[in-house]
C-alpha cells in the first residue's frame, strides 16, 4: 500500500548509505509532481482541462467581447446557418442562437457540476471512509451498508426521480448535490480500504501510545496517507461526472432550456438531424473532447500518485 | 457449501434492498408526497370533502409510517404501487416490458463480451506493439464518447443518411420490433436489437477489453502457464485452453458490477432508440410526473440490480474454485 511517509522516508535512509549518490532525496510529493511533469500527454491533457476550465469561468466575458452574442439572443433571420457564417462562427440552432456562445455556456454547467460534484463526494466520500476506517466495528458495518446501498442503487432511476421532484430547485447546485449524493460511496468505499491497511502501522501505535486523541490520528496521521487515493479518484472522477450529467440533461431532468448545456443542446438538436448535422455534432464533439482530457489527465495523474495502479 | 454462501449472500442483499425502499420512500414523501397529478389545490371550485375523498382515495391522509409500511407490504407481494395518472398496476407494466429490457440487456453484454475478449486477448499477447497500442489508444477514447450521442450518431449513419440517399434505412433504428409483424418474426427483432445493443455495449467495451488484457497477463505469468510450456505444449494450445479460461472469470464479477451502470446507460439508450423497455416507461411517466410509478419502477431497478450482482458472485464463486465460500 502507497505510504508517502515511508517512501520519503526509505528514500532518505537510501541517500545516506550510498552518500555520493547524485540525486538529492525527494519527498514522496515533489516525485509524484515530477512523474507527472515528465508525462507529456498527460500534461497537454491537464491544459486542455484548464483551458475549458477558464473558457467556463469566464464565458459571459467570450459572449460579449468575442461572439458578440447572449446565448439566448433569436436571430430568425439567419436560423439554421451552418459553421463559418458571417457573425455566427459555429452556426446557429432553429432560434438563430449562436451555437458556439451556447456551447461556452455549456461548458459551464459541465464543468461546474463536474467539479463540484467531485468536491463534494470527495469531502463526504473521504470523512465517512476514515471514521469508518478508524473505528472498524458497527461503525464501519453501518457505513459499509449504507455504502452497499448507495452503490446498488441505478443512478439514472435515482436522478430522474430527484429531478422531477426537484423540477423548480433544478440548477448546477441541486444537480451536483444529486450526483454527489451517490459518488461518495466510491470514495468512501477506497478511503476506508487506504485506512484499513494504514491504521495499525507503527507510526500509528507510536502516536497513540505518545497520547494522540481520535481527531489527531485521523486528520494529522490518516488523512495525508489516504491524500494520493483522494487525488487519484478526484481526477478519474471528473469525466464520469461529465457523461453522466449530459445524458440527464439530454433526458430534459437537468438543467432546463432556455439556460444552454450540452446534453440540453442535443436533445433540442435531434428532430433537426435531417438538414442541421452540425447542431448534434458539436455539443458531443465538446462532451467527448472535455471527457477524453480529464480520463486521460486523470490517468496521468494515476501513473505519477500511486505507481502500483498503473 | 455453494447453498450455505447462497443463502448467506441472499440474507446480506436484504438490508440493501430495504435501505433502497427508504431511500425512494424518503424522496418521494419529503418532496412530492402530497401532489396528485391534475389535481390543483388551489382550485376554489374543489370542496374542502373532495379534496379529503381524493387524499383518501390516494391514501395521502394516512400517516407516513403507515403508508411506508402499506407499501413495503405490497412490495412483498410484488405489488410496485399504482400509477397516480390513470391508476393502472405498475407490475403490470413491468411485466409486459421486462421481457425487452432484459433482450436489450443481455445483448448488449453479449456483444460486449464477444468484442472485448478477443480484442484484450490480441492486446495481452501482443504486448507493447504497435497493434496493443491502438487498442489502448481506442479504449480510452471510448470510455469518453457518451453512449446517447453515439446512439445518434449510429441513427444519422445507419438511418437517416441511407434514407436520404438509398431511398431507406440500413437498419432499423427505433422500438423491438416492426409494428406490422407484431414481434414474432425473429430475424425482424434481432435486425432492431442489433444497433441499441452495440451501442450500450459499446460503452463497457474499454473497460472489459483493458480488464481482460491485464488479467491475460496476469494467467501467463503463473506457473501453471509455464508448466504447461515446458511439457512442450503448443502456444495456441495454453494460451486458449489453458490460460484464457481462467483469466476469463474474473470478467464475471466485473460485468456483475456494471449492472447499476448497465441499466443506467440503458434507460438513455431506451430513449434514443424508442425501446419499449423499462428505461423508456420510466422516462414517459417522469416526463408526465407520475411520481409513485417512477418510484415503483426505481426500487424495481435496484433490486433487479441486487439481485443481478448476486447472481455474479455465486456464478463467480461456481467458476472459480479457489474462492472460498464463507
Amino acid at each position: 500500500m502507497i505510504n508517502p511517509g515511508g517512501l520519503a522516508e526509505a528514500g532518505r535512509i537510501e541517500t545516506g548509505f550510498e552518500g555520493n549518490s547524485e540525486k538529492a532525496a525527494q519527498s514522496y510529493w515533489s516525485e509524484s509532481w515530477d512523474r507527472l511533469r515528465r508525462n507529456r500527454f498527460g500534461m497537454a491533457s491537464g491544459s486542455i482541462v484548464l483551458v475549458l476550465a477558464l473558457v467556463a469561468l469566464l464565458a459571459p466575458l467570450i459572449a460579449t467581447q468575442v461572439t458578440h452574442h447572449t446565448f439566448s439572443a433569436q436571430d430568425l433571420d439567419n436560423n439554421f446557418v451552418g459553421p463559418g457564417f458571417p457573425g455566427h462562427l459555429l452556426g446557429t440552432d432553429e432560434l438563430g442562437r449562436d451555437t458556439l456562445t451556447r456551447l461556452v455556456f455549456g461548458a459551464r454547467v459541465s464543468l461546474g457540476v463536474a467539479f463540484l460534484t467531485v468536491a463534494m463526494s470527495l469531502g463526504v466520500g473521504t470523512v465517512v471512509g476514515l471514521v469508518a476506517g478508524y473505528y472498524g466495528g458497527l461503525v464501519d458495518d453501518l457505513f459499509m451498508r449504507v455504502v452497499d446501498v448507495i452503490l446498488s442503487f441505478p443512478r439514472v432511476f435515482l436522478f430522474i426521480l430527484v429531478g422531477i421532484l426537484f423540477y423548480r430547485q433544478s440548477g448546477l447546485l441541486t444537480l451536483s448535490l444529486t450526483f454527489a449524493s451517490v459518488g461518495w460511496g466510491g470514495t468512501a468505499r477506497l478511503v476506508r480500504g487506504e485506512v484499513l491497511s494504514i491504521r495499525n502501522r507503527d507510526f500509528m501505535i507510536a502516536s497513540r501510545a505518545m497520547g494522540a486523541g481520535d481527531a489527531r490520528l485521523i486528520f494529522l496521521h490518516l488523512l495525508p496517507n489516504v491524500l494520493p487515493v483522494m487525488i487519484v479518484t478526484a481526477s478519474l472522477g471528473v469525466g464520469g461526472v461529465i457523461l453522466a450529467e449530459a445524458a440527464i440533461d439530454y433526458l430534459g431532468f437537468g438543467i432546463h432550456p432556455p439556460e444552454p448545456s450540452w446534453g440540453n443542446m442535443l436533445s433540442g438538436a435531434q428532430q433537426y438531424f435531417v438538414h442541421s448535422v452540425w447542431l448534434v455534432v458539436l455539443p458531443g464533439l465538446c462532451i467527448f473532447i472535455t471527457v477524453l482530457a480529464a480520463n486521460l489527465f486523470g490517468n496521468a495523474v494515476r501513473d505519477a500518485f500511486d505507481p502500483r495502479l498503473k | 457449501m455453494p447453498w450455505r454462501y447462497l443463502l448467506r449472500r441472499l440474507i446480506a442483499a436484504i438490508p440493501v434492498v430495504f435501505g433502497v425502499t427508504v431511500v425512494t420512500f424518503v424522496l418521494m414523501h419529503s418532496t412530492g408526497g402530497d401532489y396528485i397529478p391534475g389535481v390543483n389545490y388551489d382550485n376554489p371550485h374543489l370542496s374542502e370533502q373532495t379534496i379529503t375523498n381524493i387524499r383518501h382515495e390516494y391514501g395521502l391522509d394516512k400517516p407516513w409510517y403507515t403508508q411506508y409500511l402499506l407499501w413495503l407490504w405490497n412490495l412483498a407481494h410484488l405489488d410496485f404501487g399504482r400509477s397516480m395518472i390513470d391508476g393502472s398496476s405498475v407490475s403490470d407494466h413491468i411485466l409486459a416490458r421486462l421481457p425487452n429490457t432484459l433482450e436489450l440487456t443481455v445483448a448488449a453484454i453479449l456483444i460486449g463480451v464477444l468484442i472485448s475478449i478477443p480484442l484484450g486477448v490480441t492486446s495481452a499477447l501482443k504486448r507493447g506493439t504497435r497493434i496493443d497500442n491502438l487498442f489502448t489508444t481506442l479504449s480510452v477514447a471510448g470510455f469518453a464518447v457518451p453512449e446517447f450521442w453515439l446512439g445518434l450518431l449510429v441513427i444519422l449513419l445507419f438511418g437517416v443518411i441511407p434514407a436520404q440517399h438509398f431511398g431507406g434505412p440500413l437498419l432499423p433504428t427505433s422500438g423491438a420490433y416492426d409494428p406490422i409483424s407484431s414481434g414474432t418474426d425473429i430475424l425482424d427483432r434481432l435486425t432492431h436489437l442489433l444497433l441499441p445493443a452495440t451501442v450500450l455495449g459499446f460503452a463497457y467495451l474499454s473497460i472489459w477489453s483493458r480488464f481482460t488484457r491485464s488479467s491475460m497477463l496476469e494467467v501467463l505469468s503463473l506457473d501453471y502457464v509455464r508448466t504447461a510450456r515446458s511439457k512442450g505444449m503448443s502456444e495456441r494450445r495454453v494460451t486458449y485452453l489453458h490460460a484464457l479460461r481462467n483469466a476469463v472469470v474474473p470478467l464475471v464479477t466485473l460485468i456483475g458490477l456494471e449492472l447499476p451502470g448497465l441499466f443506467s446507460g440503458g434507460v438513455v439508450i431506451e430513449v434514443v432508440f424508442g425501446w419499449p423497455g423499462i428505461g423508456r416507461f420510466a422516462y414517459e411517466r417522469a416526463v408526465a410526473y407520475d411520481y409513485t410509478t417512477v418510484m415503483g419502477l426505481t426500487t424495481f431497478a435496484a433490486i433487479l440490480v441486487v439481485a443481478g450482482n448476486l447472481l455474479a458472485d455465486v456464478l463467480y464463486a461456481t467458476l472459480d474454485p479457489r474462492v472460498r465460500y464463507t
